[in-house]
């Protein structure tokens, strides 16, 4: 590129950032420069003066001892004195002269010819496998002199200055300095992030060196997930992070329920994401294979720079950008198969028969007279379930890149089958960017992430749980499903296989979501640099709905029964925009030992969200006026068999905004003494204008004890760091019924009826407050980090608290009925998280392996809800309990102690009239309590008490990785302990209908001593399902989560093939769960006011893959 | 940065027609929602629970294990006053609909709203806020009389009153009402069924009989019976079907609606609690509150409200329909059954459209009967006698072999007369209890079933004198 045509870009790139409404601040080139010294010498030689220019300044020299006159002849005395014109007249006397490359400065001789004759330098870079590391940038030292590896890590270059240092970095791999040595051989292996202690970590508004921060920030790199059978990222971090809590669900595309550090809000429990910058709620728009990495964000120095959005953690994921160097051609692919690995255990024919007919017996009903019409012997799960789950994934990735312009872009491909039979998920996801580098000063660039998905119909297990065994579930005479019998699920439930199999595909449900983004960014003298981002998210769905005629065969009245007799099309869409734009300064500066880095930003996000709704029915009944069951009918105007009477059509929507500041310094003294402080001043639409605007702040230091002289001899400890933050940070979430908490609507959800004159009535929704406020969320921090034995071992230890205050919450006022939204309330949440790691090489360097474990605790109290004395009821049958002094969310009820044996034991027993009146096999509540606290003979409602809690007392994970020859062997193990779920399937019943039994009721009472747990078979009395103790299963597990056994072909043989790496493995996740409970998983998630409460509905698979990673 | 709802308004958007807005809310809340039951507690299975089960002729019904508590809370008055459901539903519905009254009233008084429609407004929301306090004075005795619109939490949170006082502002809400409150055909054809002076009067004599105010219940009476508005349906019978809502002896009933194809079903939730618990066509509910065999019994031979009151196991349905001998019970209640091909039409298998009659014009012909009785002398007891025969006569229809005419001048047969018609009369229709209660007959017929006479008032729920700090204390008996 000419000088002319450099100039007329950076007119136009000058433009077009004033055009984007950029400001921009000159500030003077000398206040910054480096090119002045001031010296003061005497008699030194050439190389001295060298060294004092070098401290003085980050100019560096390169020249060869031998050609440099050693002559102690020199004296200067400067000051402020530009380094050339110095070097020029000493240089000039001595008969050399030199030439400047960036900050380097080469001495030559006086005929131009360098102190040195060598230039070309070549090398290999690899990875600590041997394997080549593709795309590697090399770089002399302080120059702009660089290239990248090639397919077989093989770089060559030109010296012309003869600098002696090599840069070589490689993202994911720790940047290293290289002393040049060999000039035709230099091998370089560079070793992986994790165990660098250098690593840079992607933080709000920037990234830093994580050694600069005073907080705990988790980064998972990329290709540790890739190869997961996992739609959602996020659920391969489970048992990785500390502090991460995630309870998986088995559902495809559901995501799990996620919370850092606990929970902290009765509202919201789920992180923020940050993918590439753009702030969400989830992270579909990114496929598991195009991630870079993923930090996890949980202290107050790191969050609040996300200020009202921060308080529950954040999730960073940044995704795969181009690199400078050739292209290379990326390809993953894998197959899978799902499995259930622990179906609940449900009664046969046999046992059915047993405890039905008991059931019967201790009912005073006479025994059931159709099981020769039910003659069958049904496993429901097996009928219903899926034969073969499989899951398919692949990807291809195409990288490019320059100094100037770097691009990527990658397609991905998920296709999936659920657990049960027609469920089908269908992913096809890109990701492009492009960064460009026009000028020294100015970067730029654009990026697209974005999925089109199709929708699988979602069932569950749940009816299969309930329904009789002794029922056929189709009637291959009839051609029809039977009829459930009556009083054994007709009623309440429909023929499970009829659920799934005559509904298949009636539901045609694609969402897209697309998220371009793109930046500019300006550099002024290396120091100063402002960046805008502008990011739209775009999300819609489209759905279909079809409701086909269904009928059932009655096998007791022989007789068709029509359960639908007219079709219905129901259709709906959406389109969610977000817009969100950032406009960041940010001043890097060193003087002396003062390493600082300040930001101060301005942010904005608007979203405006729609929804619209319709359907019909068919005109008249019966199969001849159906809306066909074909996907092509099912519109809403469908012509001619829609009834125009039968319209239904309905809308939503809302609006909003946010406003905010940011502000943010690092700081850190010889990198001895960090300081980090951050502040940000949140506006939102939908506060009182009083009390718009909130601020939140964090700050935090750190003392790193190696870098003083007293531990900086030891060879034990390579890092010692002692740290300590403090912030508020805020919540804003406002739940889908308070969008406008300053302006309460008038409902249009009642209407007053005059004869056939259905009109619409008014009423506020709720009563604002006007002084209402974000939750504050006060964090503290604090803890130790190091790295031993040359960054073998590393261990990690922190403490954390934190407390909301200003719960945002709607209470209805009992006294008036009327609902408010107010503040009201606080939570803390403590822990301790431990951490260590340790890697070594043995066998000649040729075994690499990796320990790893980490453990959390996180206690969990209540402090306060908007009364004393109050309490939130919440869970399926109110068994979840919040309030003051205990956990939140805790099981609440009576504490079974036994079982009655005998009348006498009920008659000479404690009073339990408050509850009813039990019979002998019924179960025994404890007297815990009274009026006045003590136990006083009675059980009464004062009984109730604690029976668990939903949030584990610690989770914990430890994992294990070789590397041997080529092969690698990764494990990983993960656990929670000390939580209960609440079994709420397996319940018989619900006194309309028996449902089927949980296996372990064959061991219920039948007589004096048959069981001291287990009541006797009858629903005569609701007794047995007072919420007691009784449904309290344990939910502690250990899963061994993963295993990976990998293949790398050997470079030799791929080579030939024109393949630079390739690399086979097979997968298990979820190989082996040792539980306590019953049910399908242990893993029961739920919201703030209602968790833990296993429903029974869906398994979480065994999932066995296969798959390859490839790579041009 | 000030953003304001999308399509959904908010205080201030509307010109006109808030305060008509807001009356209609009072209809809808009184109704209930049959969806989410919400104001379930103004005339759902709550409503049921007190006014029906409690009594001798219903049952609580359906045997569910798991609601088996409130059949001996309901059958065997083993009152619970730490029900969290239907009596704690009871309670907070009761005063978050007389909240609402006070809303309206307050909103019209804050901007001297005086043209015609907005006084017929506030008697609306007077109307309805005497019927809350009715029914909670017959149901607890001594209960809070909030009669403010404050919107600072716990501002319910207020002292009980007096029986005394809280009829008193039940006496001046119903005056207001009947003196504002326009007739029947001011309504005419968009709005049938609204409230009129006619109904505010029948109330008012309803908690004057309760008070034995012979004369002003009396003079109530004759004032509704003397307007004309008002008279008896041909057929009983047919009078509780489809074609019979709002007929000319309606004077107030729960409207419920559903068109043909069930696009739109505005509804509330009491004739689905009470629907029979069968299956097929016969699943139309949960079978709450049933007809016991003491109400099957007390019918005269041969009387046709029986068979249109009670559906009986076995027998037609008066559709072209069998009801099944495999149905757990033998009697459902007809008055809240609706057509099961309707049902098919509309894909709502529960008659949720089926109006409940509240208060019609044999009522106010059976308390002018009781009051002119109470009060004696020839006049009075010719009078007593003429307004029974009415029902009677309505009754018996064109079948002169039955309900033959009661001809007793005797006081105390006249009364019992009278209290035997109005118990058949208004069978499975929340009468009963209450007039056991308030003629002093409750322990002698209700004593063998587990009453006692504390029984009478129903324990204030206890999360509710818990929450108040002391402020509302438990009534004495309990």
């Amino acid at each position: 590129m000419t000088k002319k045509k450099s100039i007329q870009l950076k007119g136009n790139y000058w433009k077009s950032i004033f055009l984007i409404g950029a400001f921009i601040s000159i500030i003077p080139l000398s206040a910054f420069g480096q090119n002045t010294v001031s010296l003061s010498l005497e008699n030194v030689s050439l190389t001295e003066l060298f060294k004092a220019i070098e401290q003085k300044s980050n100019i560096r020299f390169s020249y060869l001892n031998q050609d440099i006159d050693t002559q102690k002849d020199i004296t200067v005395s400067t000051k402020n004195e530009d380094i050339e014109s110095v070097l020029q007249k000493v240089l000039q006397r001595k008969g050399y002269s030199y030439q400047r490359t960036g900050n380097t400065i080469a001495i030559l001789k006086k005929n131009g010819v360098p102190t040195t004759n060598s230039k070309k330098i070549s090398g290999l870079v690899k990875d600590e496998k041997g394997e080549p590391l593709i795309g590697a940038t090399i770089k002399l030292k302080d120059t702009n002199i660089g290239t990248t590896t090639d397919v077989f890590g093989n770089f060559s270059l030109d010296n012309p200055t003869n600098v002696s240092l090599l840069e070589v970095s490689y993202i994911g791999y720790a940047s290293n300095v290289y002393r040049i040595t060999d000039k035709n051989n230099i091998q370089i292996v560079l070793e992986e992030n994790s165990k660098s202690l250098n690593e840079v970590v992607v933080i709000g508004y920037g990234e830093s060196s994580k050694r600069d921060l005073t907080g705990s920030i988790v980064k998972i790199a990329g290709n540790s997930i890739a190869n997961r059978p996992n739609n959602n990222a996020v659920s391969s971090l489970q048992g990785k992070v500390p502090g991460l809590s995630i309870v998986n669900t088995g559902q495809m595309n559901q995501a799990p329920d996620v919370r850092i550090r606990g929970t902290v809000s009765l509202s919201k429990t789920s992180p923020l994401y940050v993918v590439d910058g753009i702030m969400s709620d989830n992270m579909d728009m990114v496929n598991t294979s195009e991630i870079e990495s993923m930090e996890v964000l949980k202290d107050p120095s790191s969050l609040a720079i996300f200020g009202v959005r921060g308080a529950n953690g954040v999730i960073i994921v940044t995704t795969k950008k181009g690199k400078s160097g050739r292209l290379i051609v990326n390809a993953n692919s894998s197959v899978g198969l799902k499995t259930i690995a622990d179906a609940p255990q449900m009664t046969d024919r046999e046992g059915f028969m047993t405890l039905y007919n008991e059931q019967r017996f201790n009912n005073s009903l006479p025994l059931y007279q159709k099981y020769g019409l039910y003659d069958a012997n049904t496993n429901w799960i097996d009928v219903i379930k899926e034969p073969s789950p499989t899951v398919y994934k692949a990807n291809v990735s195409v990288a490019h890149g320059t100094d100037k312009n770097k691009f990527y872009m990658g397609i991905n491909v998920n296709k999936e089958k659920g657990l049960i039979l027609y469920e089908d998920f269908q992913k096809v996801g890109i990701s492009v960017s492009d960064e460009l580098t026009p000028t020294d000063f100015l970067k730029c660039g654009f990026g697209l992430n974005g999925y089109a998905a199709s929708l699988p119909q979602y069932h569950d297990f749940t009816s299969a749980l309930k329904s009789p065994p002794i029922v056929t579930p189709y009637n291959t005479t009839e051609s029809n499903y039977n009829s459930l019998p009556a009083g054994l699920g007709s009623n309440d439930i429909e023929n499970p296989l009829m659920s799934v199999q005559a509904r298949k595909y009636t539901s045609v449900a694609t969402e897209y979501n697309f998220v371009p983004n793109f930046f500019f960014e300006l550099k002024f003298f290396k120091k100063l640099t402002f960046r805008t981002n502008y990011y739209v998210n775009v999300y819609t769905k489209q759905q279909r709905d079809y409701t086909p005629l269904s009928q059932v065969y009655n096998m007791e009245t022989s007789a068709v029964e029509v359960k639908n007799d007219k079709t219905a099309v129901s259709q709906f869409s959406n389109l969610d925009l977000r817009f969100q734009q950032e406009y960041l300064l940010t001043y890097k500066e060193v003087f002396g030992k003062n390493n600082i880095t300040l930001l101060g930003g301005l942010t904005t996000d608007y979203q405006n969200y729609k929804q619209s709704s319709a359907s019909v029915k068919q005109k008249d009944s019966g199969v001849e006026n159906a809306i066909p069951n074909d996907p092509r009918w099912w519109y809403v105007g469908v012509f001619p068999y829609g009834d125009q009477t039968s319209y239904w059509a309905g809308s939503d929507q809302y609006e909003k905004k946010t406003l905010s500041f940011l502000f943010r310094s690092l700081y850190n003294y010889d990198g001895k003494y960090l300081f980090n402080a951050s502040f940000r001043r949140d506006g939102s639409s939908a506060i009182s204008p009083s009390h718009r605007f909130q601020n939140f702040w964090a700050v935090g230091g750190a003392w790193v004890l190696t870098e003083e002289e007293f531990l900086k001899s030891t060879d034990f400890f390579d890092n010692i760091k002692l740290k300590a933050s403090v912030g508020q940070l805020g919540n804003q979430y406002t739940g889908s019924n308070y969008r406008y908490l300053y302006y309460p609507v008038y409902t249009n959800s009642t209407q007053a009826v005059f004869g056939d004159n259905v009109v619409n009535a008014l009423s506020l929704s709720y009563q604002p407050d006007k002084n209402l406020r974000w939750e504050t969320v006060t964090s503290y921090e604090g803890g130790v980090e190091s790295d031993m034995l040359k960054a073998k071992l590393h261990v990690e230890a922190n403490y954390y608290q934190r407390k909301t205050d200003d719960l945002l919450t709607t209470i209805t006022d009992r006294t008036t009925g009327i609902l408010y939204a107010m503040n009201a309330g606080s939570i803390r949440v403590s822990g301790v998280e431990l951490q260590g790691a340790y890697n070594d090489k043995i066998l000649n360097n040729q075994l690499n392996y990796t320990v790893s474990a980490n453990i959390s605790t996180m206690s969990n109290k209540v402090l306060s809800v908007w009364k004393a004395g109050e309490s939130y009821i919440g869970g399926s049958v109110g068994q979840n309990k919040t309030e003051a002094g205990y956990p939140i969310s805790r099981f609440y009820g009576y504490e079974v102690e036994g079982i009655y044996q005998t009348k006498s034991e009920i008659t000479n027993g404690l009073d339990v009239s408050a509850l009813g009146t039990p019979q002998p096999g019924d179960l025994k509540f404890k007297d815990i309590s009274g009026v006045d606290g003590t136990p006083d003979g009675k059980v009464d409602s004062y009984d109730q008490t604690t029976i668990g809690n939903p949030t584990p007392k610690f989770t914990y994970g430890f994992s294990g990785n070789i590397n041997y020859k080529g092969f690698d062997l990764g494990i990983e193990f993960q656990g929670v302990y000390g939580n209960k779920v609440w079994r709420a399937w397996g319940n018989e019943g619900n006194g309309v209908n028996t449902y089927n039994f949980r296996e372990a009721r064959l061991g219920r009472w039948t007589g004096l001593n048959t069981s001291n747990w287990e009541p006797r078979e009858s629903t005569t009395s609701g007794w047995n399902s007072i919420n007691s103790s009784y449904f309290i299963e344990d939910g502690s597990y250990l899963r061994i989560r993963n295993v990976e056994l990998g293949y790398a072909v050997p470079p030799g043989f791929s080579k030939k093939m024109e393949i630079s790496n390739l690399r086979l493995y097979v997968n298990v996740q979820n190989l082996k769960t040792w539980k306590q409970n019953s049910g399908f998983t242990p893993e029961a998630g739920g919201s703030a006011l209602s968790s833990g409460i296993d429903y029974g509905g869906y398994p979480i698979p065994s999932i066995f893959s296969a798959g390859f990673n490839l790579t041009f | 940065m000030d953003v304001k709802p999308l399509g959904n308004a908010i205080e201030g958007d509307l010109k006109t027609g808030t305060l008509e807005g807001q009356a209609f809310g009072l209809y809808a809340n009184f109704r209930g929602n049959g969806n989410n039951d919400a104001y379930g507690g103004m005339t759902g299975l709550p409503l049921a629970f007190v006014a029906g089960i409690r009594s001798d002729d219903a049952d609580k019904g359906y045997d569910e294990s798991n609601t088996r508590i409130y059949k001996s809370r309901g059958d065997d008055y083993q009152y619970d006053a730490n029900d969290t459901w239907l009596m704690q539903q009871y309670w907070s519905d009761h005063y978050r609909f007389i909240v609402d009254c006070n809303q309206l009233i307050y909103f019209a008084d804050s901007l001297k709203l005086t043209d015609q429609p907005s006084l017929i407004n506030v008697a609306e929301a007077r109307f309805f806020r005497a019927y809350a306090y009715f029914d909670l004075v017959r149901t607890y005795g001594e209960v809070p009389l909030n009669l403010t619109a404050s919107s600072n939490f716990g501002s319910g949170n207020i002292p009980k009153s007096a029986v005394s006082a809280i009829y008193n502002q039940i006496d001046v809400d119903l005056t207001y009402a009947a003196t504002h409150l326009p007739t029947k055909n001011y309504w005419g054809d968009k709005y049938p069924g609204r409230l009129t002076n006619g109904a505010a009067k029948t109330l008012a004599a309803k908690t004057k009989l309760y008070r034995q105010d012979w004369a002003g219940a009396l003079a109530s009476c004759e004032e509704v019976i003397i307007s004309g508005e008002y008279s008896l349906y041909n057929s009983y019978s047919e009078m509780f079907t489809e074609v019979g809502e709002l007929c000319n002896e309606s004077i107030l009933e729960i409207q419920n609606y559903v068109n043909d194809n069930g696009s739109v079903a505005v509804f509330g939730s009491y004739t689905e609690r009470a629907g029979i618990r069968g299956t097929g066509i016969f699943d139309q509910g949960w079978g709450w509150n049933t007809p016991s065999q003491a109400l099957v019994n007390a019918y005269e031979t041969g009387d046709p409200r029986k068979t249109a009151t009670i559906l009986f196991r076995g027998s037609t349905d008066g559709y072209g329909n069998t009801l099944p001998e495999s149905l757990e019970l033998p009697y459902w209640n007809r008055k809240t059954y609706g057509d099961p091909a309707r049902a098919k039409k509309t894909n709502f298998r529960k008659a949720i459209w089926v109006n409940v009659r509240l208060l019609r014009y044999a009522d106010v012909l059976l308390m002018a009967a009781e009051a002119a009785n109470e009060l004696g002398g020839e006049a009075n007891t010719t009078k007593a006698l003429g307004y029974l025969e009415q029902v009677r006569a309505r009754a018996r229809g064109n079948n002169a072999t039955i309900l033959p005419p009661v001809t007793t001048t005797v006081k105390s047969e006249l009364r019992a007369a009278i209290k035997h018609e109005r118990r058949v009369e208004f069978g499975m229709e929340f009468e009963r209890f209450y007039d056991l209660v308030r003629w002093g007959d409750a322990l002698q017929v209700l004593g063998p079933l587990g009453y006692t006479n504390r029984c009478r008032y129903y324990p204030i729920p206890n999360s509710v004198i818990q929450q108040s700090n002391g402020v509302i204390t438990q009534n004495p008996e309990w």
